[in-house]
């Protein structure tokens, strides 16, 4: 179990990625994290497939943290499948995101999302933020059982 | 029937019928009465000079009182075989002879009727006086039967009935044709004026009968239906221009309503952008700005690489901007038009991009392209985007081979740009032309996602299209569409 997956992380930027990983490792959550690069790369590792077909469904990550702006797929596409899907539904999904659309809050939650932040501008809020959901995610929240994901 | 309902027809029949009725009757009535009363005259003339011959031959025996001479005389009354009586009175009255003999004194008057003649019960009772040398001796009285002359009088009457009768039913036929020649004009002129108005085809004339007032009508007649047929023309016309114009209108509001939408669209996955993506870098700054604070005293190796991360995030922000701007100004930039040689500025285009093609093996297949009415600098903009990216997404190829041509494509001629590079996903394609849409990871290529954005917005004002086709791996072909580009080369 604890090879497992604990965090996926949806991000396209390089740069946004650094931060985010640097603001994870500072709070010793970066061993569980698994990063894909775009929209399509997500949905191959959830459904296990392509790449990941070595995966199983029930091995889900305790939360997915995605991107909206994503090369192919976007960040609401990649909800949706997600959310349309049994096997991926329990899963939860919090957007991270700069923008702070009105459009999207309201398509993310329509779409089942299960938290929506928006990424602040001040470095230190970004952190105290990775490391509230962090810590909120991985060890408050009780994650679905395994049954969940069928 | 009101007569003032009746058909044109009927009425000319009615006052033809009814004219000549009244004059024929009229004529018979007082031809027949002018009869009567000359055959009256003739008739007592006729009577009166008889019975003064008679009552001359007769003076003799009357003045002797001779009743035997008197029967002779009045037997020869024979020869007039309508005298009914005769009679001879003596001075003083007494009844010296009557004819025929067998005649009862009865049927006589008793005494001599003091008018010189009667017309009383079918006859007429004429009495002159017998004279002699002046003095009269006696009188004569005579009993003609008028039943005779009735008979004649009522078959001249009968006569004048039929040819009256006769002269009607000529009449009839006559006015029936005669009406014919008033009332078909009219006719025909009324039934021209109902075609006219129920199927409104202004062409249709009224025939013409003659040169009489209905001749002229029928000229006015059709003359009129000619400008009416004309006004009618123009006046379509007119409405059909009007149609014409508001199709146009409606069509020009349409479009530009449509221009409006995918402006305001635009406008809007701008806005939504440039939040998204004009804070990316900031927040790149400011956090590694933040983890060099942090680090600088301990790590000096890193901390120069979080300076330069920083630098990076600036630039991005610069590239950003500059894009941005360069959107943002297509469009609000009148076009200028003018003719140039594409390859004129595909040749500009390469010259440009040198830099970009240091240490590459690029193999160049350009065709002769068209000349085209267009803002060239705009266009050089489009292509220079499209080489440019040619040349990016074909660097992993140990040999590049972008090929630039044209082909007919639907209203006219289209340009295209291939290239074998690293290609796209077609599934993808709908997002190629998008605001900040990228296919691919800024490590792996470059760039901000603004160009073809551009590219798109300056292939629509020049009223052309931008497609394109790829498949992963394998290579990626542009194509567009100007309107000012010239007929196939």
């Amino acid at each position: 179990m604890n090879t497992a997956i604990e965090i996926l992380l949806v991000e396209d930027n390089p740069t946004d990625l650094e931060l985010t990983m640097h603001a994870l490792a500072r709070h010793n959550l970066a061993n569980k994290i698994h990063v894909v690069r775009d929209g399509e790369e997500a949905l191959d590792f959830l459904f296990c497939r392509g790449p990941f077909s070595d995966r199983k469904f029930e091995d889900a990550p305790k939360v997915i943290l995605l991107d909206l702006k994503l090369p192919k797929v976007d960040g609401l596409e990649v909800l949706r499948a997600i959310k349309a899907d049994s096997r991926t539904r329990a899963v939860p999904v919090v957007i991270m995101t700069s923008s702070n659309q009105q459009r999207d809050l309201v398509e993310g939650y329509q779409l089942g999302v299960n938290s929506y932040i928006q990424k602040p501008i001040n470095f230190a809020e970004f952190q105290e933020v990775i490391e509230k959901l962090g810590y909120y995610w991985l060890v408050v929240n009780r994650p679905p059982p395994s049954l969940a994901y069928r | 029937m009101n007569l003032n309902d009746a058909p044109i027809r009927k009425k000319l029949t009615w006052v033809i019928m009814l004219t000549s009725t009244v004059v024929l009757v009229v004529t018979a009535a007082a031809f027949i009465t002018y009869e009567v009363f000359a055959f009256r005259q003739a008739l007592v003339q006729n009577s009166q000079a008889i019975a003064q011959i008679t009552a001359a031959q007769s003076s003799a025996a009357v003045s002797f009182e001779d009743e035997k001479g008197c029967q002779e005389i009045l037997s020869k009354l024979q020869a007039e075989p309508t005298i009914l009586l005769a009679a001879l009175y003596a001075k003083d009255g007494k009844l010296l002879a009557c004819y025929p003999a067998s005649a009862s004194v009865v049927s006589l008057p008793a005494r001599l009727p003091a008018r010189e003649y009667a017309i009383e019960h079918g006859t007429l009772n004429i009495s002159v006086p017998v004279r002699q040398d002046n003095k009269t001796i006696g009188a004569l009285y005579l009993e003609w039967d008028l039943s005779p002359a009735y008979r004649r009088l009522r078959w001249y009457t009968g006569m004048v009935i039929a040819v009256l009768i006769g002269s009607l039913g000529i009449a009839l036929v006559i006015s029936n044709w005669l009406q014919r020649r008033i009332s078909g004009p009219i006719l025909e002129l009324a039934e021209t004026a109902g075609k006219v108005s129920s199927s409104r085809d202004y062409s249709v004339r009224a025939k013409k009968y003659g040169d009489d007032e209905l001749g002229h009508f029928t000229d006015s007649f059709n003359h009129m239906l000619g400008q009416i047929g004309r006004q009618d023309e123009a006046l379509r016309k007119n409405e059909e221009q009007l149609r014409t114009l508001n199709t146009e209108l409606e069509d020009r509001v349409t479009h530009r309503t449509a221009e409006l939408a995918a402006t305001n669209q635009e406008l809007e996955a701008f806005a939504y952008s440039v939040s998204h993506d004009l804070r990316a870098p900031l927040r790149h700054i400011d956090g590694f700005a933040q983890i060099l604070e942090e680090e600088i005293q301990k790590d000096p190796q890193a901390a120069r690489r979080y300076l330069s991360r920083i630098r990076m995030s600036v630039q991005n922000m610069g590239r950003l901007v500059d894009d941005l701007l360069k959107l943002s100004r297509v469009g609000r930039v009148e076009l200028k038009f003018e003719t140039v040689r594409l390859n004129a500025i595909v040749d500009e285009v390469l010259a440009d991009l040198k830099p970009e093609m240091a240490n590459r093996a690029i193999e160049w297949r350009i065709a002769k392209l068209p000349s085209a009415t267009v803002d060239s600098g705009l266009v050089k903009q489009v292509l220079t985007n499209l080489i440019s990216n040619a040349i990016k997404y074909t660097r992993p190829r140990a040999l590049s081979v972008i090929e630039i041509g044209t082909e007919p494509a639907e209203g006219g001629t289209a340009i295209f740009i291939r290239d074998n590079g690293v290609g796209f996903n077609m599934k993808y394609a709908n997002k190629l032309f998008g605001v900040f849409q990228r296919l691919h990871r800024t490590e792996d290529f470059e760039g901000t996602g603004v160009g073809l954005a551009t590219v798109q917005r300056i292939i629509r004002l020049h009223g052309g299209k931008i497609w394109a086709d790829a498949e992963l791996d394998k290579g990626a072909t542009f194509h567009f569409t100007l309107k000012g580009i010239a007929a196939p080369v």
